[in-house]
């Protein structure tokens, strides 16, 4: 009886602090590793929903043993970290509380090899660990989510509040985060990448592919609408490798390996079936938004 | 007409057919992707600084992009033949508006080559494919299942570590390095370089 009673008063002190003084102490209280997994999976219901993994065995196990080599390579190696190829054609990627990292497969079809893979993965996976996402969820509207609060949302003490939290740090990924941590990502991935054995180039590589595309594209509306300019990003990180790393630059890239795995996955790759999955739909099947997936077909039969 | 003395067949057609396939199937690794200088660049007859210089390429020269070695890559021009010139003056594609549909074609690689044709029929429509957009994120239901389904592809370190050795890959004490901050000069020569674009 007591113990209730003291949980109510604790709930809603720590209610009047979201919304009353949320602005003083919402850098007191760090996240706690708990708080941060159970909001990352709710987080990440919310991309697979937009898009699901793409139904390939050997592919997603392509992406795991690399994603978790490259996160053995960072102060974190014991989240839980789970790597997905998403099954669109968007080019984009998505690091999530947690440990989650998703690249969707319309990225994957621009890489030439293992080391572009790898230089995105480790970009991904450096949010992760500098708790980028966290950050902005802290900031500007979103100020008034503070950190005990958070942590006592997450851990269970609250299921209204829980769901308020996962939609703002679902907001995250339309609006992108600070400039700032997006080149820092790039710098300490080419790191992760370049410890983890493989040529940091390659990253460099893969933003000289972002800035070589039409940015009036659908498939990469929103990703240049949430990350700063590819060429400068490519620019930026091209000066730190070739400062800081050019050595490593010989080290492989694996284009063999990434080669055969592509050559599996595309033989008998099948775009998942799914029914329309937004809760807000401008109407269109799901067949007339892919032409690449009609031209692509037809090849495939013959 | 007959150069080899020899009528080719529909049979020996098909074969020289199955031949390119499998050379395209063979070599797509190394295959070729378009390029296009975005500034004035050196040619160089190996991937260092100070290599020969093999000639000097002007802005917007068209080019075919073979390989990639670190911050190089080898190139292969027109009249002058291959060189290796600096990955991040050659932008993919063929054209200075940024066309994806020239370079898409190398996901059009991987496509012919799991089917062992050569020469895919066309470039991928960039119109038509409907980017992840705000709303389809926001707006989604929730995919608890999807999420848990992600278990079942966690490789263990000990799989990750075998994964890595049996490519050599080989794992490096590398210290982050907080970046120096010399970018300043290079923004200012960009913005100058860009009115001047805007001019012409």
């Amino acid at each position: 009886m007591a113990a209730a009673l003291a949980l109510s008063v604790g709930w809603s002190v720590a209610g009047r602090a979201q919304f009353d003084i949320g602005r003083l102490i919402k850098a007191a209280t760090p996240v706690s590793q708990k708080a941060e997994i159970k909001m990352g999976k709710g987080i990440a219901a919310n991309l697979l929903g937009a898009a699901p993994p793409v139904a390939d065995q050997a592919l997603q196990g392509y992406i795991n043993k690399i994603g978790t080599w490259l996160a053995l390579q960072t102060e974190k190696p014991d989240l839980p970290w789970r790597f997905a190829i998403l099954d669109t054609d968007s080019v984009n990627a998505f690091a999530v509380p947690g440990g989650y990292v998703f690249v969707t497969r319309g990225m994957l079809l621009l890489m030439r090899d293992e080391s572009e893979l790898a230089g995105t993965l480790a970009h991904e996976i450096s949010h992760v660990v500098e708790r980028h996402a966290l950050k902005t969820m802290r900031k500007g509207n979103w100020a008034g989510v503070a950190g005990d609060a958070l942590n006592a949302v997450a851990e269970g003490k609250g299921g209204q509040e829980f769901d308020k939290l996962i939609n703002v740090g679902t907001e995250i990924y339309s609006r992108g985060l600070d400039k700032k941590d997006e080149f820092a990502a790039d710098v300490r991935g080419a790191v992760i990448a370049a410890r983890g054995g493989y040529d940091p180039y390659g990253l460099v590589a893969m933003l000289q592919s972002f800035a070589s595309i039409n940015p009036q594209d659908d498939a990469v509306v929103l990703m240049f609408k949430t990350h700063p300019d590819p060429e400068e990003r490519m620019d930026r990180l091209l000066a730190y490798v070739d400062e800081n790393l050019q050595k490593y630059g010989a080290q492989p890239n694996n284009a063999e390996r990434f080669a055969q795995v592509m050559r599996t996955h595309m033989a008998q790759y099948k775009p998942v079936a799914r029914a329309a999955r937004r809760t807000e739909g401008d109407g269109t099947p799901d067949d007339e938004k892919s032409e690449a997936i009609k031209t692509i077909a037809p090849i495939f039969s013959q | 007409m007959n150069h080899s003395g020899h009528n080719p067949t529909a049979a020996g057609k098909v074969a020289v057919l199955i031949a390119v396939g499998a050379l395209v199937v063979a070599t797509h690794s190394h295959a070729a992707q378009t390029g296009i200088t975005r500034d004035a660049v050196e040619l160089r007859a190996a991937p260092y600084s100070d290599a020969n210089l093999v000639t000097s390429l002007p802005t917007q020269t068209k080019v075919e992009i073979l390989r990639r070695r670190g911050g190089w890559i080898k190139i292969n021009v027109e009249a002058y033949g291959q060189g290796w010139a600096p990955l991040h003056k050659v932008r993919l594609g063929d054209s200075a508006q940024r066309n994806r549909s020239s370079f898409w074609g190398l996901s059009m690689l991987w496509r012919s080559a799991s089917t062992g044709r050569s020469g895919a029929s066309g470039l991928v429509a960039t119109t038509g494919i409907r980017g992840m957009r705000d709303e389809d994120i926001t707006g989604a239901v929730p995919d608890p299942q999807a999420v848990k389904s992600l278990d079942g592809f966690q490789a263990s370190n000990v799989e990750a570590q075998a994964h890595a050795m049996s490519a050599g890959l080989e794992q490096q004490r590398v210290e982050y390095v907080e970046p120096s901050k010399k970018k300043k000069k290079k923004k200012r020569k960009k913005k100058k370089k860009k009115k001047k674009k805007g001019k012409s």
